[in-house]
């Protein structure tokens, strides 16, 4: 009688409770989330309107188009944004086995601002005019793979990954150091571009820029879908990972690789957009009560693009800045978190 | 005399370049627990670590199943020799059937879902952890949280285990407990178990060798 309920107590467990229907849900949110995007806003669309739109887009009639045009990229844009942060973010907790870990704390976001400030910043002190948003883009795009490449060959050096996240904070000072000094230098009109770039937005993009954000993440969940059973085993710490025949370092270097692109290129197009790296795989966490990553890629990947949807939108309809947006939101759900005692914040 | 699982031959360990011990040379059979004796900071924890790859050996070579495992990839490494540290991760978010079927996965690479189910439930039911099996390892005591790691390990159906104490940081129950489990593992899969331990009572009642870490020099101790 005891073996067979131990038995039946085992088969359950091995039939673990199925994903789809809450996958399905989170889908739902999501759909219904770029629907009120495209809907509200200063200028509010009916949906009949929004349809018209849709099936006849070059009808000069529809006064409508270009609006509905800039809130489909943006919707885009976010769903792609959040995605790739969020999945930046729970691939940096996973390497560094810290809660705290997120796409700015490598560096490589204020590698990418770093960048921008030298073109925007530099370009007042030495009067070269006002640097467009492409040419602005690709300063953060430079920036970020200086501080990943840099990364990837100190990482081979370097065998604690504690040491490594000490690398990138303080790779994260030097950008900031210089940046300060730049923007003391720095006319107003230059300043003025530098901090709105930093204050992060999903609206700058056009379908050129949404196709590259795309190949990023396509590119970057490609390798996240290869590594993802070497990901679980680096939860244990490297010796467990290396004799369950994992090349550690060889893993390491394509977890940078792979922030380094999502992170990179998100900070070029949007701004450095804060909290949503660190915030959703926390959520997720704590709401499905598991680190093991063959469980949580669908929904990091769908929460991340809900969050960024959902703050994009309380941004639109409030004319705040994202970044106060995203770090009002994100601040008090994880504080929330650890208040009502998950552990998830403790350990991973 | 039993079938050779693992040999060392002339082997020479030690850490930045430096070594702490003259060449040594041993053979370990299938179904014996071996345990290595020393005081602390003698070598022990680097002894075992060189000897499943997580140290760089200085000279000489261990063989297992007659491969050199320092010529064989790390894949195929995971195959003959698995490990249970001292540090033990007490992960929130990774239940003890998670665990067990990590060490599945690192067994082999072709294997179907149905076969890895089943291998999870025979080292189930071997270390008797059903009870434990949803509960995430942040939950578990001392002594259960050693037993899923161990568990772990068996579950890689490698030919050698190296544990490095592994009854540190338990009480007496435990312990003869560990070393229950691990004398029944070794009688039932015929496998070779390498240990260090400070717990002379219980490595002279279940262990059946000894290597004794004395002033640099690795030696056998017969037992009484």
């Amino acid at each position: 009688m005891g073996i067979h309920r131990h038995v039946c107590t085992l088969n359950s467990i091995v039939k673990k409770k199925s994903a789809i229907p809450s996958i399905i849900g989170l889908s739902v949110v999501l759909g219904a989330l770029f629907i009120a995007e495209l809907l509200l806003g200063p200028v509010k669309i009916p949906l009949n309107e929004i349809v018209d739109c849709l099936f006849h887009p070059n009808n000069p009639a529809n006064g409508t188009s270009l609006i509905l045009e800039t809130r489909i990229t943006r919707g885009f844009t976010a769903i792609i944004g959040g995605t790739g942060l969020a999945i930046a973010g729970w691939l940096l907790q996973t390497l560094f086995r810290n809660p705290l870990a997120g796409p700015d704390v490598l560096g490589i976001s204020s590698g990418a601002s770093l960048g921008v400030a030298m073109l925007v910043l530099g370009s007042g002190v030495l009067s070269f005019g006002i640097p467009g948003p492409f040419t602005i883009a690709l300063a953060a795009m430079l920036g970020a793979i200086l501080v990943l490449l840099l990364l990837v060959v100190v990482s081979e050096r370097l065998t604690d990954n504690t040491a490594l996240l000490i690398f990138g904070i303080m790779c994260g000072f030097l950008a900031s150091a210089i940046v300060s000094g730049l923007e003391f230098k720095s006319n107003s009109d230059s300043l003025r571009n530098y901090i709105l770039w930093g204050l992060g937005s999903f609206a700058d993009t056009g379908w050129k820029e949404i196709v590259i954000l795309l190949i990023a993440l396509v590119a970057a969940l490609s390798i996240v879908l290869a590594i993802l059973p070497r990901l679980n085993l680096l939860l244990l710490g490297d010796e467990y990972a290396l004799s369950m025949g994992i090349h550690v370092r060889k893993t390491r270097t394509i977890i940078i690789v792979i922030t380094g692109i999502l992170a990179g290129s998100v900070t070029a197009f949007c701004g450095p957009v804060a909290f949503i790296g660190l915030a959703v795989p926390h959520v997720i966490r704590s709401w499905k009560k598991t680190s093991n990553h063959h469980r949580l890629l669908p929904f990091i990947t769908i929460g991340g693009a809900i969050a960024a949807l959902f703050c994009d939108l309380i941004c639109r309809l409030t004319q705040l800045p994202l970044n106060t947006i995203t770090c009002a939101m994100g601040a008090p759900i994880v504080i929330w978190i650890v208040l009502r005692g998950s552990k998830s914040i403790a350990s991973l | 005399m039993s079938e050779i699982s693992m040999q060392l031959s002339e082997l020479v360990v030690g850490y930045h370049k430096k070594a702490i011990n003259a060449p040594f040379s041993f053979d370990f059979f299938k179904g014996e627990i071996v345990a290595v004796i020393g005081r602390n900071g003698t070598g022990k924890s680097t002894l075992l670590k060189s000897i499943c790859g997580l140290n760089p050996i200085l000279s000489g070579n261990v063989l297992i199943d007659k491969k050199n495992l320092s010529e064989i990839s790390l894949s195929a490494r995971a195959q003959h020799i698995a490990v249970v540290l001292t540090n033990r991760p007490q992960l929130n978010g990774i239940s003890v059937f998670e665990l067990i079927e990590m060490g599945v996965n690192s067994s082999s690479k072709a294997i179907t879902k149905e076969e890895k189910e089943n291998q999870v439930k025979e080292i189930v039911q071997l270390l008797q952890l059903e009870s434990l099996m949803a509960k995430p390892l942040s939950q578990l005591s001392d002594g259960e949280l050693q037993r899923a790691y161990i568990a772990r390990a068996i579950a890689q159906k490698t030919n050698v285990i190296v544990m490095d104490e592994p009854t540190a940081f338990l009480d007496f129950v435990s312990k003869e407990e560990i070393f229950l489990l691990l004398k029944k593992i070794v009688d039932q899969k015929k496998i070779t178990i390498v240990l260090s331990s400070h717990d002379l009572e219980m490595v002279a009642k279940y262990c059946d060798r000894q290597i004794w870490i004395e002033h640099g020099e690795f030696k056998e101790k017969k037992k009484a």
